[in-house]
């Protein structure tokens, strides 16, 4: 809380940078959860569906809980037709599926738009890491190394 | 435009040119109350050969703009198809569906990939009728100020609803019903009282046998139901609405006048009482359910100046679950009381558990002049050919006063119609206080009273409302109106799509006309309720009307925020 009192306040005094203080928050707290947007809310005077708007809007932002690593897999065009369905499919055998975080809680898959990857499709981001040019193999290795 | 060389002014769109010359451009998301976003794209027009929306595009200077070439009609039509495959079921009568018949589309080739969410509270937004258009959300934003609904994910998977899909009953929404009244296909609606509805009234010659039904009008109905039917929105279907209401299987037809003639008794007495003693002034009335659900909210600290009184609806129920039901012998629970409201959330009002006098809930069914119309309709009554029919006694007779409810300063009037006498102990002659009547978001005036100087402000639109208590404006005033939506009941979440301005002056209009043709003008003067006192609650602010007619307040927090 004290850390969110302090982004608050110097967004506060700064720039007005929504965006930015969403993902600081996000930094901070691992998701937006309804109190902490609440909390953003009445503090900055922004109404919270707004807040909650641009929060779903947005990937990189989550509003629930999620695993220690979050799968981001491309499903823009470029990554669409070199196999990023395939890489699902992949990732499927581990348990990990669209949209849902696994039991342990260690993996969230999620799909995302265009990460600048087009030139070596299919691209998926792991927390802040990029990972291009997937394969079968590639994906085993990543994943395990990840367990 | 089009050919033609056209004189325009600073600061006018293309599309406010084009209506002033008489061309026709087809809109969707464009209402005449809300700001142009441009949004669903159908009022594209040709400007120097790009495509532009008419609705937000202001004019310049050597502007060449075509509104029919071959492109803008495929592009429109195009658009509007990508609009429909939102959409699963929707009515012919509603204005996408007629937009779509206009622009000639027969066949849709997309697809929506949104779950529906339904059945959260008074009011319900289907996904599978909602086309994004965004009136709702800019409505609940800029004109109510409540901010509960926004648009929610992103491409097409885009909804409109709460933040984190919390059910509406919970969240700090009021039931005010605006989204649902600019929506343009229904996706924004009330809940319908489906199962009782389809137990009791739609079957109701089953249950007449051991049951007995009575209807309440709300004051708002009768000058807007015509609309549902294609009558211009001046016209006064009292008659009408009557005979029609007796047709479906009635037993009684009744009037909420009445109950807003008593409400208006107590109030006066009530205010004129306060005003003796200088104390919890001003006096906020409290006909609104969904203002009042907005000041036990957010207001908490405003609740010991908010009269007491109940809502005419709740005031009519309760005479009619104790006093008329004895009257005819009837059980309280066999005496299913319906009311017809211009308001949704009169339904949340009337499930209230403190608005029980009889044990059981004062009001059974809440229906919106929508749903009546509909059902008018399902049964196959042809409402522009109906003969004049006359409300029942004794619950049906009413004052001007009372008929001026439903507009935004009418209360005001009614109750000074009745205090003047009281103060002054003459006779009222000019029982026009034209001072209130108006349009003005916020609007006060003065009133001398015998040696008193009454100060009153009327405020309707949840927006002005907030505005009028957070400036502490209100502190001034020795008794203020507050109606939650613009114009008053006439212009309420329950009422015939579409509303705009326009139509809310002449349906208002509507009102005052009906109370100038009114023999009773001041509600004390009404012989129903001086028969009432007389027989049954004793004086105003008495005993019995104190447990039946008066209600209590109490701070509520939403289950979130």
């Amino acid at each position: 809380m004290k850390k969110l009192n302090l982004l608050i306040l110097k967004y506060k005094k700064e720039e007005f940078n929504l965006l930015s203080l969403l993902e600081e928050t996000v930094k901070v707290k691992g998701f937006l959860s309804f109190e902490t947007l609440n909390y953003i809310s009445k503090n900055l005077k922004i109404p919270l569906a707004k807040l909650y708007g641009m929060a779903s809007f947005y990937s990189f932002l989550p509003t629930a809980k999620t695993g220690k690593y979050v799968i981001r897999v491309c499903n823009s065009p470029s990554c669409y037709l070199n196999g990023s369905q395939e890489v699902l499919e992949i990732l499927k055998k581990f348990g990990i599926e669209v949209g849902k975080t696994t039991k342990n809680r260690k993996f969230t898959l999620e799909l995302t738009s265009c990460i600048g990857c087009c030139d070596s499709p299919p691209a998926m981001m792991i927390n802040n890491k990029v990972y291009k040019n997937l394969d079968k193999t590639k994906i085993w290795n990543i994943i395990k190394g990840l367990k | 435009m089009n050919g033609k060389r056209v004189k325009v002014k600073k600061g006018e769109t293309i599309l406010d040119i084009a209506k002033r010359n008489g061309i026709n451009i087809p809109t969707l998301c464009y209402h005449p109350d809300l700001k142009p976003e441009g949004k669903c794209r159908i009022c594209l027009v040709e400007v120097n050969g790009k495509l532009v929306t008419s609705c937000n595009t202001k004019v310049e200077e050597k502007m060449e703009i075509f509104t029919n070439t071959k492109r803008v009609l495929e592009a429109r039509r195009l658009n509007m198809e990508l609009i429909l495959s939102n959409i699963t079921y929707a009515r012919k009568d509603f204005e996408l569906i007629k937009l779509a018949k206009e622009l000639g589309i027969r066949k849709i080739r997309f697809k929506k990939h949104v779950d529906n969410s339904k059945g959260r509270g008074p009011i319900e937004i289907d996904n599978h009728r909602c086309i994004l258009c965004g009136r709702c959300v800019q409505v609940c934003q800029n004109i109510q100020g409540i901010n509960n609904i926004d648009f929610v994910n992103r491409g097409i998977f885009t909804e409109v609803t709460t933040p984190f899909n919390i059910p509406i009953k919970d969240s700090p929404c009021t039931f005010c019903g605006q989204c649902a009244l600019y929506c343009p296909e229904n996706a924004v609606r009330e809940r319908a009282f489906s199962e009782k509805l389809i137990k009791y009234v739609e079957n109701i010659s089953i249950v007449k046998d051991s049951k007995f039904s009575i209807v309440q009008t709300a004051p708002a109905i009768r000058a807007s139901l015509g609309e549902m039917f294609g009558a211009e929105p001046r016209t006064l279907v009292t008659g009408k609405m009557v005979a029609a209401l007796r047709k479906i299987g009635f037993d009684k037809v009744f009037d909420t006048d009445f109950g807003a003639d008593l409400t208006i008794m107590e109030e006066a007495n009530e205010f004129v009482e306060r005003i003796k003693k200088n104390k919890n002034l001003p006096l906020l009335t409290s006909c609104c359910p969904s203002w009042i659900r907005f000041a036990e909210e957010t207001y908490p600290f405003l609740l010991k100046n908010i009269s007491t009184c109940k809502s005419p609806q709740q005031m009519f129920g309760a005479i009619a679950k104790t006093y008329y039901a004895k009257k005819i012998g009837v059980k309280p629970k066999d005496l299913i009381v319906v009311s017809i409201m211009p308001c949704i959330a009169k339904k949340f009002e009337a499930e209230k558990p403190e608005m029980e006098s009889a044990g059981c809930n004062d009001v059974d069914i809440v229906l919106t002049t929508r749903e009546i119309g509909r059902m008018i309709e399902r049964k196959k009554i042809n409402f522009s050919k109906f003969g004049d029919g006359e409300f029942d006694e004794p619950l049906g007779i009413s004052s001007g006063g009372g008929a001026i409810f439903g507009a935004t300063g009418g209360v005001t009037e009614s109750v000074l119609r009745v205090i003047y006498e009281i103060f002054t102990d003459k006779k009222l002659k000019k029982v026009n206080f034209k001072q209130v009547r108006g349009f003005e978001g916020i609007r006060d005036t003065e009133i001398e009273m015998g040696n008193k100087n009454i100060k009153i402000a009327i405020a309707h639109g949840l927006g002005n409302i907030r505005k009028l208590i957070e400036s502490g404006e209100w502190k001034k005033y020795h008794f203020i109106e507050m109606m939650a939506c613009p114009g008053g009941c006439i212009g309420g979440g329950g009422q015939p799509r579409p509303t705009t301005w326009e139509i809310r002056k002449k349906r208002i209009a509507a009102l005052y006309e009906q109370d100038k043709k009114m023999k009773i003008r001041v509600a004390s003067h009404n012989p129903a309720i001086k028969k009432i006192y007389k027989e049954f609650l004793g004086k105003p602010l008495g005993k019995k009307s104190e447990k039946l007619l008066h209600t209590k307040y109490k701070k509520r927090k939403p289950k979130y925020f």
